[in-house]
């Protein structure tokens, strides 16, 4: 009974999100002006938090983008739910500072290592 | 009319995704219900993300954006295969450098937990080659933002 009125939760928020996005189309072409057209590819090892539905986690993140960008961060912050273990979401901000969200734009995170502090 | 063909893919997906879920796991044994189900389920994701791939992306830059998260740089939303801890389907949203962003088509994740420790790989694909070659290859420069997916 349970694993159905999940399914049927998570039915509604599609059809929401679908009549959402059917009755608001935005063009993808319309954010490509005024992007940096960066170049020169890095990678780099930064710590990792991770918060949600599993618990607390810390650990290493490989972040990728280009390299004038990579040096601002400091932390990715990581964002994690799980309904039901049927459905996960997960989403990572590669930040300059160890509190709050101050996000480094063009990186994002290519590898995960983490350790389990505690769960919820 | 444009309108009207949105709606009809919406509803056609709506019926994939969990019509066809629901009735499995409703008349049709344990079996049969994982061959069927999750070849809806795939076929329903892919056809969600490929269709409304870039109002997923707006979407997801607007959310970030009210939390002082704004993306300026190059983004996308393909699907995502996860394997390790279960097989998962679903929607990424790609960063990075804009020339090597759209080239991507997908994101192959591999998911490892030993006992309190756990680690992920993703691996943005180009199913085409930036020379123009055809063949499956890893993308560089390119990283994951944010992902959501279903078990399969």
């Amino acid at each position: 009974m349970r694993r159905f009125r999940g399914l049927a939760v998570l039915s509604v928020a599609c059809i929401a999100a679908l009549v959402f996005f059917a009755a608001h189309p935005q063009p993808v072409a319309e954010r490509s002006s005024g992007w940096p057209e960066w170049q020169n590819p890095g990678t780099k090892l930064v710590p990792i938090v991770a918060l949600g539905t599993p618990g607390v986690q810390l650990g290493l993140a490989q972040v990728t983008g280009p390299r004038e960008r990579l040096d601002d961060v400091k932390v990715v912050l990581q964002v994690e739910a799980d309904f039901q273990r049927s459905v996960r979401a997960r989403v990572f901000v590669p930040s300059r500072e160890f509190v709050g969200l101050n996000r480094v734009q063009g990186v994002a995170v290519s590898a995960l290592l983490q350790y389990g502090l505690f769960r919820f | 009319m444009k309108s009207i063909r949105r709606w009809l893919i919406a509803l056609v997906i709506i019926a994939m995704l969990f019509g066809g879920g629901a009735g499995t796991m409703l008349y049709v044994q344990p079996a049969q219900a994982f061959g069927v189900g999750t070849l809806l389920r795939i076929g329903g994701v892919l056809l969600v993300v490929n269709t409304f791939g870039g109002q997923i992306d707006h979407f997801v830059n607007n959310l970030l954006g009210q939390r002082k998260a704004e993306l300026a740089g190059a983004t996308k939303v393909v699907p995502i295969f996860s394997v390790g801890r279960g097989a998962f389907v679903g929607a990424a949203q790609v960063v990075g450098l804009p020339e090597n962003v759209r080239h991507v088509r997908a994101v192959g994740a591999v998911d490892v937990k030993v006992g309190n420790i756990s680690g992920t790989g993703l691996v943005p694909i180009a199913t085409q080659r930036p020379s123009g070659r055809g063949g499956l290859t890893a993308v560089n420069g390119v990283g994951v933002s944010a992902i959501i997916e279903i078990h399969l």
